[in-house]
């Protein structure tokens, strides 16, 4: 009967996070905000979003 | 246990970065300007409150009386996850200002090992609500509080003349020994 | 750094090049925190390189059956599971160890090696590769994490030990420097950052010196074929002088 609720539990929890990220991606970024850049340099988590948009640039 | 006790033990004593470690990879990436130092940390302060408050409820509110205290971990992380996407939506939708010196530090939050650690950190030391408040708010201050020393450290250090091989992290690094001794000092405080 | 670069060099230079600790910068907390004791970097290298290798496997599988919106919850969902099951195991298993590492173990979900790893290699490639890129990248933290816990244990407590994690029973113990004779502020958390700062410039001084050397080849090569080129061209003036 747990088990039931633990997948329940973690279900609920990841359609959250897919509804909140994908809300946010359709969330308009506010006027003279679309080229903040970060100054964080000497880091390496490779799998910053931060990260990434720097090296497309 | 005391409310102040709880509130300099984790904001001098036993701090994140000095005396724990936990933090460093922000620590050591953002650290480069104080004006960057200052905005991330502020974020840190507000997502780590609200995510270890939401936490501590989920927790006590669905996971023990359901008997699912093993599944914490991953709730956990999920939670923050969420939260932090939740908190760049609504800066954005209210607040264009606030988005504008907080907004790029918000992603980088999600992974920062300080936030996971301050919500399970509550649970660990079993405090009730006002106590995990106290300790959600000490912790990230005392972060923060590393992270503005440290930032104006760094400035300085940029003009100073290091060895080729210390540039960068490795003379950060030892600033940082150089500051935990200084903490180490507030051990007999409480 | 070039692909066919990476490729040319051998095991412990692609272990110094690409470590991801004292290179990269990636997952210092762990590394700083639990590097006391020879047993404690031990248990947590082994902790990483298996739940990185499965991580990178389960990841490597699912990546094109999971929408893009929600890959990264599911990533962490995956780790978490992941650290949960170790976790679990070690509490059985190996108690002390357990108790020791602390939160430390929980933290390993976000660990940046791993969900980087996960993000930039395992998505986008095969089972094989990416668990060979697991157990590698594993194997360089933990070849980390054992530089690191040496020089600590052994200039801090002057004693170099191992024990049974199971049991707790000492294997070897030896004592390197007398007693009286140890500085204890490697065992603190000065210490780590110290002796980190110093490996951390020893592998920027390897990069550099390497650098130095690929370049001043490249030059030496570039002066070659000048040279070259001008005596092909003088020979070349000559052939029509003669005729």
């Amino acid at each position: 009967m747990s088990v039931i609720f633990a997948i329940l539990i973690a279900a609920a929890l990841l359609g959250l996070n897919a509804w909140l990220y994908v809300a946010n991606k359709n969330t308009p970024v506010p006027e003279g905000c679309e080229n903040l850049k970060p100054d964080c340099n000497g880091c390496g988590i490779t799998d910053c979003t931060l990260r990434r948009k720097q090296e497309e640039h | 246990m005391n409310l102040l006790t709880i509130f300099l033990s984790a904001f001098l004593i036993n701090n994140v970065i000095l005396a724990k470690f936990i933090g460093m990879c922000p620590f050591m990436g953002v650290s480069t300007k104080l004006s960057s130092a200052i905005g991330m940390g502020i974020a840190v302060i507000f997502v780590i409150f609200g995510a270890s408050v939401l936490s501590w409820a989920l927790y006590y509110y669905a996971l023990v009386p359901l008997g699912l205290e093993y599944m914490k971990l991953i709730c956990f992380i999920l939670l923050i996850a969420a939260f932090v996407q939740f908190v760049e939506m609504f800066i954005k939708k209210n607040s264009p200002s606030l988005y504008k010196s907080l907004g790029i530090y918000l992603p980088l939050i999600t992974t920062n090992c300080a936030v996971l650690y301050v919500a399970l950190d509550n649970i660990t030391q079993k405090y009730n609500l006002i106590e995990t408040i106290v300790n959600s708010i000490a912790v990230p201050a005392g972060f923060m509080l590393v992270l503005v020393i440290f930032a104006t450290i760094r400035e300085r250090l940029t003009a100073s003349d290091v060895p080729e091989a210390w540039q960068g992290n490795p003379i950060a690094l030892v600033v940082a020994a150089i500051m935990a001794i200084a903490f180490s000092a507030f051990a007999g405080l409480v | 750094m070039s692909e066919s670069n990476e490729k040319k060099r051998g095991f412990w230079s692609e272990m110094i090049y690409n470590n991801p600790v004292f290179g990269l910068y990636l997952g210092i907390c762990s590394t700083l925190a639990i590097t006391t004791t020879l047993n404690n970097a031990i248990g947590m290298g082994v902790a990483v390189i298996v739940v990185l290798t499965i991580s990178n496997i389960v990841i490597s599988l699912i990546a094109p059956l999971t929408p893009d919106e929600i890959h990264i919850p599911v990533y962490i969902v995956v780790i978490a599971t992941l650290v949960t099951l170790v976790g679990m195991l070690m509490q059985a298993y190996t108690p002390e160890l357990y108790t020791t590492l602390g939160t430390f173990i929980d933290l390993i979900v976000v660990n940046c090696i791993i969900l980087g790893r996960a993000e930039a290699y395992a998505c986008s490639h095969n089972v094989a590769e990416s668990a060979r890129d697991g157990l590698m990248m594993g194997l360089s933290y933990t070849f980390s994490l054992l530089a690191m816990s040496l020089i600590r244990q052994i200039l801090g407590s002057g004693v170099i030990e191992l024990s049974n994690p199971m049991t707790n029973q000492l294997i070897f113990s030896l004592r390197l420097i007398p007693e009286g004779f140890e500085i204890p502020v490697f065992t603190t958390q000065t210490g780590a950052f110290l002796t980190f700062a110093i490996l951390a410039a020893l592998v920027s001084a390897y990069k550099l010196n390497n650098e130095k050397k690929e370049a001043a080849a490249a030059k030496a090569k570039a002066d070659a074929a000048k040279e070259a080129a001008k005596a092909a061209a003088a020979t070349a003036a000559k052939v029509k002088e003669a005729a």
